[in-house]
């Protein structure tokens, strides 16, 4: 049985970036820059962690002491709105609802 | 009267003998080596990013612009055939592994990006390499607030150009497989 709990839009919400090369980039200035492929998710439901669920503590996201972390706000996921996907010649083939849900399983 | 050549059909019969120029075992030959690169050279003068890769080459069966296309590429190329290596689940989620044929064309395309550059004469950036959850290959590049990353499928290239947080007015998107738009692409991103 699945049970579906909304999420609050002020919630944080963390995502392990495994320690892979090339899955984040160190830039020579030290900031790091997160490549978008470590979002991605075959069937486009990306897994995150309810930081609240956590005690705010993005370790016990972490898998392996070398994961990073990184957090994003429930609200700023869902401001992206109007997500299409185009054919060649422009035509709509696949439109994106984007939200968070909470899954029990 | 004249006399007629026959030309054999037996295969093993070489009509032709083709020997490269030896390297390195005479000063003739060092010599016409040194000149064929400097004429490759003064041919590429104004590709800032071949000219930095053709010096190092003595003359060969291979072209110069292939072997300098190699030696750009080399870690490049190294990173997309890694990624053969990484099984399903390597982001430690729900990734699938890197599917062989995007590898494939990831190698060709990179290829075909870094020539187009070097018409263009503008210097080339090493991308970020990196397969997606869906087995697909991913370059990406960041120049100040630019972001282009590509994502190459089998069959198919696309771009997702990023100049800021808007996803409505600063995010543009679209086939990447054009010559025409690899260059409009790597203009935008090095202006």
């Amino acid at each position: 049985m699945i049970s579906i709990i909304p999420v609050d839009d002020v919630e944080t919400l963390y995502r392990r970036i495994r320690h892979v090369e090339g899955l984040y980039v160190v830039q020579a200035d030290r900031t790091v820059k997160v490549s978008s492929a470590a979002f991605s998710d075959p069937l486009f439901r990306p897994s995150v962690d309810r930081a609240e669920l956590f005690h705010n503590d993005p370790k016990k996201t972490q898998r392996d002491p070398s994961d990073g972390v990184v957090s994003i706000v429930a609200r700023d996921v869902r401001s992206i709105d109007t997500v299409v996907q185009n054919d060649k010649a422009g035509k709509i083939i696949q439109a994106f609802d984007v939200d968070i849900e909470h899954v029990l399983s | 009267m004249p006399q007629t050549a026959i030309q054999s059909w037996n295969n093993n019969y070489r009509l032709m003998d083709y020997d490269p120029v030896p390297r390195g075992v005479s000063k003739a030959s060092g010599e016409i080596s040194e000149r064929g690169t400097r004429s490759i050279e003064d041919f590429y003068a104004l590709s800032a990013a071949l000219r930095r890769f053709v010096f190092p080459f003595a003359l060969d069966t291979v072209s110069v612009v292939e072997k300098g296309t190699q030696e750009a590429l080399k870690d490049t190329v190294a990173k997309i055939q890694q990624l053969l290596t990484w099984d399903a689940g390597w982001n430690s989620y729900d990734a699938l592994a890197p599917n062989p044929k995007a590898v494939l064309h990831a190698e060709i395309w990179i290829k075909k990006l870094f020539l187009e550059v070097a018409d263009l004469g503008r210097p080339w950036i090493k991308p970020n390499v990196i397969a997606d959850a869906n087995g697909d290959v991913v370059f990406e590049w960041w120049h100040g607030k630019k972001k282009l990353t590509i994502y190459i499928e089998d069959e198919s290239a696309e771009y997702v150009q990023v100049w800021g947080t808007d996803i409505h007015s600063e995010m543009s998107n679209g086939d990447a497989e054009p010559s025409s738009t690899c260059r409009s692409l790597w203009l935008w991103l090095v202006s």
